[in-house]
C-alpha cells in the first residue's frame, strides 16, 4: 500500500512540473487530465469518495473539454501541425 | 432577541436574492431592482449602526441552529456597522454616477449582468465585514475576486480584456496564497472560527510548538491578502485595470473592492492571531516598509502619467500605501489612523474618478490631459468635485485626507523612535509629490481653450441632473467624513476595543 | 551540407556557442527569425524610396518599420525572457523550499492527537446523523451546519457563469455575418456527424445522467451529492451536445430553460436556507425535522438542496461549454 501511495504521488508531481513545463498547449492539458484521474484515486485512498467523484468529473472530465474548446478557438491546435509542415518543407 | 439584530444577516441574503433576479430581468427593471436593494440595505446598516452604538457592545448572530464552531456565525460590532453603511453609500453613489457611462460602455443586452455583478460584489462585501469564520471570508473573497474582474472586463474592449487578465493572474495568486494560510492554519489550530483561533494561537505562541508554521501561516495571508489589495510591489495590475474599465467600475475598484481585503487582514490580525502575536513576528514592519515605498514610488509614478485616470490609479496605489504603514507602525492610534484612512481614500477617491465621468462627457471621451484641458471650465460641478478630491488629497482642512494625515503623523509621534523620523519624512515628501500631480492636473483641468463654434458644440454636453446630484452628495458625504472626523475617530475607536 | 555537418550546426554545444557569441537565440530558433542589421535594412530602404509611388512607399516604410520594431522588440525580449525565466525559477524554487519546510513541521498525518481532531469534528461525527438526519456526515456537515458556506459556494459557480455569458455570449444584434451564421447552427462550421461517437453516445449518455441523478438524490445517504452529481449530468449534456450538435440539444434546453432553472434553484436555496437561519437565530421552532435517517426523504432540507446545487451545477457546466463553443446556449 505503502509503494502505491509512493508511486501516485511520484507521478502527481511529474505531472505537475510537466503540466506547467511542456510548450504543446494539447499535450499539456491531456498530462493535466491525468494528473486529475491519479488525483481521483488518492482522493479515494484518502477514504473521500465524495472528493473522488467531483474531481473525476470535473478535473479530468469538464475542465479538460472546456480547456480543449479554448485551445480550438485559438487555434492552438492546427498552429502546431503548421509549424511541423513548415519545418517539414525547409528540410527538404 | 431584538428583531434588528437580523438585520445584517438579512441584507446579506437581499444582496444574493437581488443579484440572481437581476440576471433574468430586463435592463430597466434590473437597474431599479439593484438601486432598491442597496437603498435598503443603506437603511438597514444604519439601523443596526445606531443600534450598536447604543448597546455599546457587539452581538454574534447564529447563522442556523448550531452554535458557532459547529455551525457559522456572523459578528457585528461598531466598526462592521460604520463599515458596512460606508459601502452602502459608496457604491450607490457610484452606480447612480456612472448610469450613462454603463448604458454606452456594456452591450445593451448585457446591462442587467452587469447589475447582477454589482449585487453580488455588494453581497461579499458586506459578507467580509460581518463574517467571523475565516472559511466564509475566503468563500466571499472568491465571489469579489470574480465579480471584480469581470466589472474590468465587462466593456469587451482589448484594452479592458488585457487588463482583466492580468488583474484575474494576481489576483488569483493572491486568493491561492491565502487558501494555503487557511489550511495550514487549520491543521494547526484545528479551528476555523476567527475567535477559537486565538486561544490556540494563544497556546502556540505560548508552548512554541507550531511556532515555524504559524509565522509561515501569517506572511501567506498577509501577503494574499496585500497582493489583492495592490500594495506596491503588487500594483502592477491596477492602473492598467482603473484605466480600462468603465468609470463606474473604477470607482467601485478603487473605493471599496481593495478596502474589503484590508478590512479581512485587519480582523484576521486583530480577531484570530492578536496584535500582541502580530508584533512579535515582525510582519508589521515588512508592511510598514512597503507601505512607505508606495507612498514614495507610486507618487513619482503618477506625476510622469499621461491619462489622468492612470494618474489617480497610481495615486490609488500611494493611498493604499498610507493604510499598510498605519497598520505597520504598530501602536493603536495607528490602525485607528489607518482605518480612518480606509473611509477617507474610498469616499474621495471614488468621487475623484465620479468626477472624471463629468470630464470625460464634455471631451469627446478623452481622458488624456491634452484631451481634457479645459474641462473642467466646460463642467463646473465636477471641476469643483476634483477639486475637492484634490485638496483633500493633498490635505486641506475640513476634508478627510487632511485628518487621515494628522492622525498618521500623531501615531508616528507617539511611537517614536527612528520610525517615526522615517513616517514624518516620507509623510511630508509623498504631500509634496501629491501637490504637485494633483495641481498639475487642476491647472490643466481650469485652462481656458479656444474653440471654433462646432467643437464648442460637440463638447458642451449635458451631464443630467442625476448626476449632479450625486456628486453634490458626494461632496458632502466628503465635507461630512472631513467635518465630523473628531466624532468618527471615537466611534472607530469604540469599535476597535470590540473588535478583538 | 553534409549530414556531419548539419549534426554539428544542430548540436548543443554548438547552440552554446552560438549563443554566447550572440549569434542566435537558442530558444528562439523554432520561431525561425534572424536579426538583420538594422542599417543595411535602411539604406535598402533609401534606395527604394525614390522609384515607387507614394502609396507604395508608405506601404514599404511600414513594412520596414514593422520589422525594425519586431526586431528591437524580440532583442528586448530576449533580455526580458532570460531574465525572467530566471527570476521565475529562482521564485518557485524558494516558495517550494518554504512550504517544504512548513509542511516537515505540520503536525503528523493521521495522528490521532492533532489539534484537527478536536471537540468540533468530534460532535460532527457523533452526533451528525442524529442531529442532521443524513447518513452521510459529510452532506450534512456542507448543508446543514455549515449551510451560509455552501450558500456562497453556490453563488460563485453561478457568477462565474455570468462572466462567461458577459465575454462570451453572442446577441442577436451583433452585425458581425460570420458570428451570425454560427448562431444559426454549429453544424455548419463543424460538419462532423461521427457514427461511432453519436452510437456510443447513444448508449453512455442515458447511463451517465441515471447516474449523476441517482448520486444527486442519494446525496444525504451515500457519498456523492449536489455538486458531484451536478457535475456529472453536466459532462452527460456535454457529450450529447457534441455527439449531436446544437439543433438537438436546444429541443430540451435553450437559454430559457437555463435561466430559469437556476435562478429558481438558487432562489429556492436563499430562500430556504434563510427561513431555516431565521427560525434558528431567533430559537423560533422549525417545521423541517432531520426525519428516519437513512430513508430517502429524510434528513430534512438537505434532499432538496441536494437538488437545487445538482441543478445548478449542471446548468453552469453545460453553459460554460455551450457559451465557449457557439457564444450561446
Amino acid at each position: 500500500m505503502e509503494i502505491l501511495y509512493a508511486i501516485l504521488l511520484v507521478f502527481l508531481i511529474v505531472c505537475a512540473t510537466f503540466a506547467c513545463l511542456h510548450k504543446n498547449f494539447l499535450t499539456s492539458v491531456i498530462i493535466f487530465m491525468s494528473y486529475s484521474v491519479v488525483m481521483a484515486i488518492v482522493w479515494m485512498l484518502l477514504e473521500s469518495p465524495d472528493l473522488a467523484i467531483t474531481e473525476a468529473a470535473v478535473g479530468a472530465g469538464v475542465t479538460s473539454i472546456l480547456f480543449f474548446v479554448t485551445l480550438k478557438k485559438i487555434h492552438a491546435m492546427d498552429q502546431e501541425k503548421n509549424c511541423d509542415e513548415e519545418t517539414d518543407t525547409s528540410e527538404i | 432577541m431584538d428583531f434588528i439584530k437580523n438585520f445584517p444577516f438579512f441584507s446579506i441574503i437581499i444582496c444574493l436574492v437581488s443579484g440572481v433576479l437581476t440576471s433574468v430581468l430586463k435592463k430597466k427593471a434590473a437597474r431599479y431592482l439593484t438601486y432598491t436593494a442597496l437603498f435598503v440595505l443603506f437603511v438597514l446598516s444604519s439601523l443596526v449602526l445606531f443600534y450598536t452604538i447604543q448597546t455599546g457592545d457587539y452581538y454574534v448572530y447564529r447563522m442556523g441552529h448550531y452554535f458557532a464552531p459547529w455551525g457559522n456565525e456572523i459578528r457585528i460590532g461598531v466598526l462592521e456597522g460604520i463599515f458596512a453603511v460606508f459601502f452602502c453609500i459608496v457604491m450607490l453613489l457610484s452606480i447612480v454616477a456612472g448610469e450613462k457611462h454603463i448604458d454606452e460602455d456594456v452591450e445593451s443586452t448585457k446591462i442587467n449582468l452587469y447589475y447582477t455583478l454589482i449585487c453580488l460584489m455588494m453581497s461579499s462585501l458586506l459578507a467580509l465585514t460581518y463574517t467571523n469564520d475565516l472559511f466564509t471570508a475566503y468563500v466571499f473573497i472568491e465571489i469579489n475576486t470574480i465579480t471584480a474582474a469581470c466589472l474590468v472586463s465587462v466593456s469587451g474592449t482589448g484594452r479592458s480584456l488585457y487588463a482583466s487578465t492580468k488583474y484575474m493572474i494576481m489576483s488569483l495568486l493572491g486568493s491561492g496564497l491565502v487558501l494555503i494560510g487557511i489550511t495550514l492554519l487549520y491543521d494547526v489550530t484545528g479551528h476555523l472560527l476567527l475567535s477559537n483561533i486565538h486561544d490556540s494561537v494563544e497556546t502556540i505562541m505560548a508552548t512554541g510548538e507550531y511556532a515555524a508554521p504559524m509565522t509561515i501561516i501569517i506572511a501567506l495571508i498577509t501577503i494574499g491578502l496585500s497582493i489583492k489589495s495592490a500594495l506596491f510591489p503588487f500594483h502592477s495590475w491596477l492602473p492598467d485595470a482603473h484605466t480600462a474599465s468603465t468609470i463606474s467600475s473604477s470607482a467601485i475598484l478603487s473605493g471599496l473592492v481593495l478596502k474589503g481585503y484590508i478590512i479581512v487582514l485587519i480582523k484576521f490580525f486583530y480577531r484570530s492571531i492578536g496584535w500582541e502575536n502580530v508584533l512579535k513576528t515582525g510582519i508589521n514592519d515588512v508592511i510598514f516598509v512597503f507601505g512607505i515605498m508606495a507612498m514614495i514610488v507610486a507618487s513619482l509614478f503618477a506625476i510622469v502619467q499621461k491619462d489622468i485616470k492612470r494618474m489617480v490609479a497610481y495615486s490609488s496605489v500611494a493611498q493604499i500605501g498610507y493604510i499598510f504603514m498605519g497598520l505597520g507602525i504598530g501602536n493603536e492610534i495607528g490602525v485607528i489612523a489607518a482605518i480612518f484612512q480606509i473611509f477617507a481614500h474610498g469616499v474621495t477617491k471614488s468621487m475623484i474618478f465620479i468626477s472624471i465621468r463629468g470630464f470625460k462627457d464634455v471631451s469627446e471621451h478623452s481622458t488624456r490631459f491634452d484631451g481634457i484641458k479645459g474641462a473642467a471650465l466646460r463642467n463646473k460641478v465636477s471641476g469643483v468635485a476634483f477639486a475637492a478630491g484634490a485638496f483633500s488629497m493633498v490635505g486641506i482642512p475640513f476634508l478627510p485626507g487632511f485628518v487621515s494625515k494628522l492622525n498618521f503623523a500623531a501615531a508616528a509621534g507617539d511611537f517614536g523612535g527612528t520610525k517615526m523620523i522615517i513616517i514624518l519624512v516620507a509623510l511630508a515628501f509623498s504631500t509634496i509629490l501629491n501637490c504637485i500631480y494633483f495641481f498639475n492636473a487642476l491647472i490643466t483641468l481650469y485652462t481656458p481653450v479656444v474653440m471654433s463654434e462646432e467643437e464648442k458644440a460637440k463638447r458642451s454636453v449635458k451631464s443630467g441632473a442625476l448626476y449632479i446630484v450625486t456628486v453634490v452628495c458626494f461632496i458632502l458625504v466628503n465635507v461630512f467624513v472631513g467635518t465630523f472626523s473628531a466624532q468618527i475617530l471615537d466611534l472607530i475607536e469604540s469599535g476597535l476595543k470590540m473588535f478583538s | 551540407m553534409s549530414k556531419i555537418r548539419r549534426d554539428y550546426e544542430n548540436s548543443l554545444w554548438r547552440k552554446l556557442v552560438r549563443f554566447v557569441y550572440g549569434e542566435n537565440d537558442s530558444f528562439h530558433e523554432k520561431a525561425g527569425y534572424d536579426i538583420e542589421h538594422p542599417e543595411t535594412e535602411k539604406r535598402k530602404e533609401e534606395t527604394f524610396f525614390e522609384e515607387v509611388d507614394y502609396t507604395k512607399k508608405k506601404k514599404e516604410s511600414d513594412k520596414f518599420f514593422a520589422k525594425y520594431s519586431a526586431i528591437a522588440e524580440k532583442r528586448g525580449e530576449k533580455v526580458y525572457n532570460h531574465f525572467y525565466k530566471f527570476l521565475a525559477a529562482i521564485t518557485c524554487f524558494s516558495i517550494i523550499m518554504i512550504l517544504l519546510v512548513t509542511v516537515a513541521k505540520l503536525p503528523s498525518f493521521g495522528n490521532p492527537d492533532n489539534p484537527v481532531n478536536n471537540e468540533v469534528s468530534e460532535r460532527y461525527i457523533e452526533q451528525g446523523l442524529e442531529e442532521t438526519g443524513a447518513v452521510n456526515i459529510v452532506a450534512g456537515m456542507i448543508l446543514d451546519y455549515r449551510a451560509f458556506d455552501t450558500l456562497g459556494e453556490s453563488h460563485v459557480l453561478f457568477i462565474a457563469c455570468v462572466c462567461v455569458m458577459i465575454l462570451l455570449r453572442l446577441d442577436k444584434e451583433t452585425n458581425d455575418p460570420e458570428k451570425l451564421k454560427a448562431l444559426e447552427n454549429d453544424r455548419d462550421f463543424e460538419p462532423k456527424n461521427e457514427a461511432i461517437l453519436q452510437h456510443a453516445a447513444k448508449i453512455l449518455v442515458p447511463v451517465i445522467i441515471l447516474f449523476g441523478i441517482y448520486i444527486v438524490l442519494n446525496g444525504h445517504i451515500s457519498p456523492g451529492g449536489g455538486f458531484a452529481g451536478g457535475a456529472i449530468i453536466g459532462s452527460g449534456l456535454i457529450l450529447y451536445l457534441n455527439a449531436f450538435g446544437f439543433k438537438k440539444t436546444e429541443m430540451f434546453f435553450t437559454t430559457k430553460t437555463f435561466s430559469v432553472v437556476s435562478v429558481s434553484s438558487l432562489l429556492f436555496y436563499s430562500l430556504s436556507k434563510t427561513y431555516s437561519f431565521f427560525t434558528g437565530a431567533n430559537d423560533l421552532h422549525s417545521i423541517i425535522g432531520p426525519g428516519t435517517p437513512g430513508a430517502i426523504l429524510s434528513a430534512g432540507l438537505i434532499l432538496p438542496l441536494n437538488i437545487a446545487v445538482g441543478a445548478v451545477v449542471a446548468c453552469t457546466m453545460y453553459g460554460f461549454y455551450a457559451l465557449f463553443r457557439k457564444g450561446g446556449i
